[in-house]
């Protein structure tokens, strides 16, 4: 019994050490940085923003950034066609674009990763059900889906959410059910099953350490994309509706001033690709420290 | 391998059906189309008419039995908002598409390929930095703002390329560098790392052991092994140049099967919407069998 | 007396990474002669196979370099030659066969397109002769039906066979110096020795000269000639086979040989060697091997490597206790 306590603690020891394996000295300090501050904006951005994102100031309209002719510290990213400042807009919209991010990767990731093991432990017809329903999803072009869905149940958060949920988790299911299969075949899963470990006990406390590593890594690689997602759905206006402001549909206000007020347009875009960028480079490095099996998961 | 094909065909027709009987579901959920076509005092009678005429009274089951009977004989119904087959529609505009991604793919495999190759061969070297920075912008960058960019760059002030629309061989730049960057990055840094892993196999060795050169141990020996890994993502890729091409034809205007779908969605045009979908569902399948099929081809293994 | 063929003199390959350096091989030096095989011995990461990729100049770049000493083949210092012409060499005159016949055969080229790719860049050859000549090597290596393998991928191939293979590749344009670098390590027991008898056989007829490495002294019993054995990325002892057997004068020689079980043995327990090899990024001055040697005295731990002692006619040994 000690014996096999023991190596019940190894696995999650062995996960944390893999995590703390990551030396300081080798940290991608620039992303991270770039993170961190964009987190904070979007926590804090009551505190911080000069202005609010939604009012509407028509006398103010369209005033170019603060180092352009024209421009004032008032508004240092410009305003738009209604008069709302840029700026403002840019810090609300990383709320929405992070909390979409977040929420879709927690519900898509944790429920792929549930099917997952559910598939891999149990083979059989659930396995090939589960997976032929993840194949079928993952060859679907992302957008369309997610068009498909947004408009059908309606543009809201928790609906782009859960269309962009939808399209994440086949990839986790596949993944995941990888890493279940091998580990499956391990002497220490024997061992416990031999003792008489329940099913549940076998899967909590032998199986999941070991898949986790795959799971963060296709967590960190996939935050820049959902991101993207995000960005396009709203861009196309399948988004968060207004008047919450949201990246992409910044992006598509500005359209038709591309000549005459090219910020509107572009500011937010660059706000997208640092952030993006930066999750990206932080995802690579996670994935090469955690796990450098899994790179093929880095396309898409 | 007869048989490997046979398999992954009826596969493949189930997909489509379970696709279709989902898309139809959805299409019916996504709303009412009727208060879109009717004018704003139109009468209950009017609207009993409309919905009668689009068959929209009839219990679910009997409209997918219809709609099922229907496409099988390729008739997929006709636009709501524009009254014409939706399968003209789609005829119309899918050649439009893979013009676009023909470009798009040139671009790819022109570019791309050789970048990635390089990136491994000449690892922590000029080529691969530069690599690895096109390959992570053209991650980071979304589609539709790099395009609104270059077509403001481009087209608006320096008039050095047209603005949108299809047209001559100039219209196809900018819609297909768009639409082939994100994909180029993908390719650029599976390849490198495929590269990466075959250039230092033992094979490799051998290889050099027996004194071929360089060039052809790149070329020759570690690049068909590489080749591999991207093409296992031929249907993944498919899938994505879809996706671009919603965004990249609303962005530039390009009359296309992309944008087509992006207004059947917004439209809750319903046989349009099944009708892209299906076209969408069978597109994707298709490629995924030939990327089997290749990959099969390429990789020995896995063929018995 | 024979010919020497092949001469390393005070070999230095070092390996330049984040940690240190690296010296898989400081200062290595042995000769072998015509048609002889030379075994090389010692624990994982000696330096053995750093010393074989050295003579092929193959060593992994840019982390590796051989930064010093000569490697006379045939009297011509390869360290001094050109890219081009070791690529000539490599394949022609100087051959390998690698541990693993797993790994060692690309899977997506059939088992003829990877034997004749030697003989069309060295030999020439082309269409049918080099197709008959594809056949003749597999059925020298103990092949049946050639024509039939010459088609078949690798992985279609059992490993004893994927490693015959190897062979016949390593062989295909008549080299005259066979590098192997524990073919048979990889194999299983059953067929190690018939492979060895294989390598034994096609030495002879073609009057090969064979470096063999491997950690097997039972293998060097049967295989080779002379013994060189290593430590730490140095040479210790080098001597005639039945000489180093007869009279294994270093410590470490000794204890390597008396780790392995005899029949006659009445101990019950193996003696295994106390401690671990240095990390070679962290070499201590002086012999290498003196924090695990029994015999150690406080001359051991002077500054320097001890120094090549001959204990007796062409028995060399580095060892403080006879310097």
């Amino acid at each position: 019994m000690m014996v096999q306590l023991k190596r019940i603690n190894d696995t999650w020891k062995q996960f944390r050490r893999s995590l703390l394996k990551l030396q300081i000295r080798r940290w991608p300090v620039v992303p991270i940085l770039v993170i961190l501050t964009f987190l904070l904006m979007a926590i804090f951005a009551n505190l911080i923003t000069p202005h609010s994102p939604t009012e509407q100031s028509l006398p103010e309209r369209l005033i170019p950034p603060a180092w352009q002719a024209g421009g004032s510290t008032d508004h240092l990213l410009g305003t738009d066609v209604l008069g709302r400042d840029v700026l403002s807009r840019i810090i609300f919209g990383s709320r929405v674009s992070l909390l979409v991010a977040f929420l879709s990767l927690l519900i898509g990731g944790l429920g792929g990763t549930l099917l997952g093991v559910i598939a891999g432990y149990s083979g059989g017809k659930l396995d090939a059900v589960i997976m032929r329903a993840a194949d079928s999803t993952l060859a679907f072009p992302m957008i369309l889906l997610a068009l498909l869905l947004a408009v059908t149940l309606g543009p809201s958060l928790q609906n782009v959410v859960i269309a962009i949920s939808i399209t994440l988790w086949a990839r986790y299911a596949r993944a995941v059910r990888g890493e279940v299969l091998s580990v499956k075949e391990r002497d220490f899963v024997a061992q416990a099953k031999i003792v008489g470990c329940s099913r549940f006990r076998i899967i909590v406390q032998h199986i999941l350490p070991n898949v986790l590593n795959t799971v963060v890594v296709l967590l960190t690689l996939q935050v820049g994309w959902v991101i993207i997602v995000e960005a396009t759905l709203s861009f196309l206006g399948a988004g968060v509706p207004p008047p919450t402001p949201t990246w992409g549909s910044m992006v598509s206000d500005g359209r038709e001033y591309l000549v005459a007020a090219w910020w509107i347009s572009f500011l937010p875009g660059i706000a997208i690709v640092m952030v993006v960028l930066s999750f990206n480079l932080m995802g690579d490095w996670l994935s090469e420290a955690l796990d450098p099996k899994l790179r093929e998961a880095a396309v898409g | 391998m007869g048989r490997y094909i046979l398999i992954r065909f009826f596969q493949g027709i189930i997909a489509l059906f379970v696709i279709s009987i989902v898309i139809f579901l959805l299409a019916r959920l996504s709303g009412d189309p009727t208060s879109l076509l009717l004018p704003i005092n139109a009468t209950p009678a009017d609207r009993e008419h409309i919905v009668q005429y689009l068959g929209l009274d009839k219990p679910l089951p009997v409209q997918y039995q219809i709609f099922i009977t229907q496409a099988l004989q390729g008739d997929l119904g006709e636009s709501i908002r524009v009254r014409v087959p939706v399968t003209q529609l789609i005829g119309e505009r899918i050649p439009n598409s893979l013009k676009l991604a023909g470009a798009a793919l040139c671009i790819i495999f022109i570019i791309g390929i050789p970048l990635g190759v390089m990136a491994a061969y000449k690892k922590g070297r000029f080529m691969d930095k530069l690599a690895r920075l096109v390959a992570g912008l053209g991650q980071s960058a979304p589609h539709f703002w790099v395009g609104l960019i270059l077509m403001e760059i481009f087209a608006v002030r320096l008039h050095l390329l047209p603005v949108a629309g299809m047209g001559t061989w100039q219209h196809y730049i900018m819609p297909g560098f768009v639409m082939a960057w994100f994909e180029m990055a993908a390719i650029i840094r599976l390849l490198r790392r495929s590269m990466l892993d075959s250039l230092d196999s033992e094979y490799i060795r051998m290889a050099r052991i027996k004194g071929v050169s360089e060039r052809t141990i790149v070329w020759k020996h570690a690049f068909r092994n590489s080749l591999l890994a991207p093409v296992s993502f031929g249907g993944v890729y498919a899938a994505m140049l879809i996706t671009c091409a919603i965004v990249t034809e609303t962005v530039f205007a390009w009359p296309g099967f992309g944008r087509l779908a992006y207004d059947a969605i917004l439209f809750r045009d319903f046989p349009l919407m099944q009708g892209v979908v299906l076209t969408t569902a069978v597109i994707v399948i298709t490629v995924n069998l030939v990327t089997d099929i290749l990959y099969a081809y390429l990789d020995p293994r896995i063929r018995y | 007396m024979d010919k020497v063929h092949l001469e390393v003199e005070n070999l230095k390959t070092y390996f330049f990474t984040r940690r240190g350096v690296v010296k898989a091989v400081d200062g290595v030096s042995f000769s072998v002669n015509q048609a002889q095989t030379f075994g090389l011995v010692g624990e994982s990461g000696c330096g053995k196979s750093v010393s074989c990729l050295s003579i092929l100049r193959l060593v992994p770049e840019p982390a590796g370099r051989i930064v010093g000493g000569r490697i006379l083949l045939g009297g011509e210092n390869l360290l001094e030659k050109t890219e081009e012409k070791m690529r000539k060499i490599r394949g022609s005159r100087i051959s390998m066969i690698l541990q693993d016949p797993m790994t060692s055969l690309n899977p997506v080229f059939t088992i003829g397109d990877q034997l004749f790719e030697a003989l069309q860049l060295h030999r020439h050859l082309k269409g049918q002769s080099l197709l008959d000549r594809g056949k003749e090597l597999l059925k020298k290596v103990g092949i049946a039906s050639p024509e039939f393998r010459l088609r078949n991928y690798p992985h279609e191939l059992s490993g004893g066979m994927k490693q015959r293979v190897v062979g016949a590749i390593a062989l295909s344009c008549e080299p005259h110096l066979l590098i192997c670098d524990e073919p048979t390590t990889s194999l299983d027991v059953t067929i190690q020795a018939q492979y060895l008898s294989l390598l034994k056989e096609l030495q002879q007829q073609a009057g090969l000269t064979m470096i063999f490495v491997t950690h097997d002294f039972g293998i060097v019993a049967r295989m080779c000639d002379r013994v060189g054995v290593m430590y730490a990325g140095r040479m210790v002892e080098v001597a005639d086979c039945r000489e180093l057997f007869n009279n294994p004068t270093h410590p470490y020689t000794k204890a390597l040989m008396s780790s392995v079980p005899k029949l006659e043995m009445r101990e019950e327990r193996l003696l295994s060697i106390e401690g671990e090899p240095p990390a070679l990024y962290n070499l201590p001055t002086g012999c290498s091997f003196a924090p695990r040697c029994t015999s150690r005295s406080t001359e051991c731990k002077m500054e320097e490597f001890p120094p090549n002692v001959e204990v007796e006619d062409g028995h060399w040994v580095n060892c403080w206790r006879y310097g």
